[in-house]
């Protein structure tokens, strides 16, 4: 999952670089500490660099809305994985957007997952990022196991889907 | 004092709700009536009986007289407002149900009939001895004459000259209105016009009148029972988007005294040569050079009709419909006193920063401004699925203060306050128009959306804020918050080593 959010027709990548007590986000290649704390489902307190921003959040599938400083914002987000997966040649395939390297696979080849289902974590540019099972099947292809470095444009998974999901 | 047994509200959305209001306060039983798409509305569950309207379409069903009519009999209905839209002023309605022995809550048929169609309502008012816009009707022939004859027929009358705005006799909420600014545009815009006033309102019939571009849209607040007539102040409408109002204040920042007296006299006299009887509103146009005209008469309770209550401290829905039930105005003009200043914002569900599209959605999340001096008229509820079926206006932010420069502030101040989540409106446009110095000083005409439209843009986001925005989006984004919660300690393994 790489959210990737349309905020005023510009795109804008969000990704975690770290997490303890605080979370530390990269935002379009600027790094800074967030803290949330919610006051109830919707009203949270967003705490940036130390200094603490009132908001209101809600959310429509991929569509956010952001109440903040007076108005509203209205988000979309993609996920630049699963829209890279689109591509593909194969529905099960999902290729590597950018270079990096694989943390850790969670299913071997072989074993069998569900959609959604996390299949490896990979670290690119600093960031890390789970690839998910794009359809039901069994794994295929790994492209390169834990430590190991990949190449844009790589199969990073491939899953052979089952009969009923790929038509 | 004469009352009604049962009041059925004949509308939907904020203003059935505002009637659902002046009805408890009355301690009169109440029937809401309701399409399906609007069966979880406030007004269904607070209304005393609710009945299911059908129809082709939610606003068919609404227009739907002889189901209203039914509906009314069976459950003992004696009186039915109307709201403002919908059949409001159709005069048909009226009698309909006077003809069933129910009252209908506005005027009588034969005022709806003179003052509701634009034409007659604008000889009577000239006939009566006061000012019209220059104007000319247009009938079938003018169209078969030649463009000299047309002109010369223009050039005789006093004060008509280019820019021209052609109106539909039946038309009303600034539809079926087109500007024409050269006798080359004339012949092609009346025929258009002429076929849309037909296929919109039943009625081809268009004239002709004189465009004021920089003149105000002032209209005054009356109240009469039939024999006598008063007026509640005056409203400035200027700042209009396609015709349609989105910020309404008053009192008109335009005004002396004497100037407000005058158009208000004129105001009630009009009413008084009408035998009006119940709440209306006469619309001017008032030029830079002090000149006004008569526009049209509103035989309705008006959208815009609490900026009046806030500032003079009046129930306009609850006169109404003591009115209606028989009773004489219990208000005299030296009752009437001005206290403060009003504005009211119209909040639509439509994209104001890219030429106002009208926007669908749901609303997802809804929290009212509260404060003092702060009044938000709406029927939104949370889960609201915002469609084209109805008309974009969703709710109506209404602010009284001492001043207006305070009541400015606090309007803005509620509008930054309002959070309604799930559909884009036009809350950061009203902010701008609000905020632009014009406005502040008062100096505003029917144009200033278009005089000002460079100014009136989204403002730019700071990196700040967008930094916030994201995060916040990013950390209550569902689909990250689940891969967050499922995978706490690789990151945070990684995380603490890397650095």
């Amino acid at each position: 999952m790489q959210p990737i959010y349309t905020l005023n027709d510009n795109e804008h990548k969000v990704t975690p670089l770290r997490r303890n007590s605080q979370i530390t986000l990269d935002v379009d290649g600027h790094s800074f500490d967030a803290r949330l704390h919610w006051h109830d489902a919707h009203h949270g307190e967003i705490t940036i660099n130390g200094a603490p921003h009132e908001f209101y959040a809600a959310q429509d599938d991929n569509k956010l809305f952001i109440h903040f400083d007076g108005k509203v914002w209205n988000l979309t987000s993609v996920d630049e994985f699963s829209s890279a997966s689109e591509g593909a040649d194969s529905a099960g395939a999902v290729t590597a957007p950018m270079p990096g390297v694989v943390v850790e696979v969670y299913a071997p080849v072989g074993s069998r997952v569900e959609e959604g289902d996390a299949v490896l974590i990979i670290e690119s540019m600093k960031l890390q990022t789970e690839i998910k099972a794009a359809v039901s099947g069994v794994v295929k292809t790994i492209g390169a196991q834990a430590g190991a470095s990949f190449d844009k444009g790589a199969v990073l998974i491939d899953i052979d889907a089952d009969e009923a999901t790929e038509s | 004092m004469a009352i009604f047994k049962k009041v059925l509200i004949a509308n939907r959305g904020e203003i059935a709700l505002r009637v659902l209001r002046a009805l408890q306060q009355l301690d009169i039983p109440s029937v809401a009536i309701y399409h399906d798409s609007d069966k979880h509305s406030p007004v269904v569950r607070q209304a005393d009986e609710t009945v299911e309207i059908v129809g082709e379409s939610p606003t068919a069903a609404h227009l739907d007289v002889q189901q209203i009519i039914d509906i009314c009999q069976r459950l003992g209905v004696d009186g039915v407002h109307p709201g403002y839209g919908f059949l409001s002023e159709n005069a048909g309605f009226a009698k309909a149900l006077a003809a069933a022995g129910i009252t209908f809550i506005g005027p009588s048929a034969d005022v709806i009939e003179l003052m509701g169609d634009k034409i007659t309502s604008r000889n009577f008012v000239q006939e009566s001895g006061y000012p019209v816009p220059p104007s000319l009707t247009v009938d079938s022939t003018l169209l078969d004459k030649s463009r000299d004859e047309i002109e010369s027929l223009i050039n005789s009358v006093e004060g008509m000259k280019f820019p021209l705005v052609v109106k539909a006799s039946a038309g009303g909420g600034g539809k079926g209105m087109s500007i024409v600014n050269s006798i080359d545009e004339l012949e092609g815009t009346l025929r258009v016009a002429s076929s849309e006033a037909q296929k919109y309102f039943g009625d081809d019939r268009v004239y002709l009148e004189r465009y004021f571009s920089s003149a105000r849209h002032i209209e005054v607040q009356i109240l009469g029972d039939g024999v006598e007539a008063i007026h509640i102040g005056e409203r400035e409408c200027s700042v209009q988007r396609r015709f349609q109002k989105i910020v309404e204040e008053a009192p008109s920042p335009a005004f002396g005294e004497e100037k407000r007296m005058e158009i208000c006299e004129v105001a009630v006299g009009i009413a008084k040569s009408a035998n009006y009887s119940s709440a209306g509103t006469v619309e001017f146009l008032y030029t830079p050079e002090g000149e006004f005209f008569f526009l049209e008469m509103n035989t309705r309770i008006q959208v815009e009709h609490p900026v009046t209550e806030l500032v003079y401290d009046v129930d306009l829905v609850a006169e109404q419909i003591r009115i209606a039930a028989g009773n004489s105005l219990s208000l005299r003009q030296n009752d009437i006193q001005k206290d403060g200043h009003a504005i009211e914002c119209r909040l639509c569900a439509e994209d104001a920063f890219n030429d106002f599209m009208p926007e669908t959605g749901k609303v997802l999340y809804l929290k009212e401004p509260v404060g003092e001096g702060v009044r938000f008229d709406s029927g939104l509820y949370v889960n609201q699925a915002i469609t084209t079926a109805f008309d974009p206006m969703l709710a109506k932010l209404v602010v009284h203060a001492p001043t207006r420069e305070l009541a400015i502030e606090r309007c803005i101040a509620a509008l930054k306050q309002l959070v309604l989540l799930g559909i884009k409106v036009n809350t950061e446009y009203l902010v701008k128009v609000l905020e632009h110095p014009q406005f502040r000083c008062g100096d505003i005409d029917t144009a200033f959306v278009n005089t000002h439209a460079q100014d009136l843009i989204a403002e730019e986001p700071t990196r700040e804020q967008q930094q916030v925005v994201l995060a916040a989006a990013y950390l209550s984004d569902r689909a990250t918050q689940l891969l967050l919660e499922a995978t706490p300690e690789p990151y945070a393994a990684i995380g603490h080593w890397r650095n």
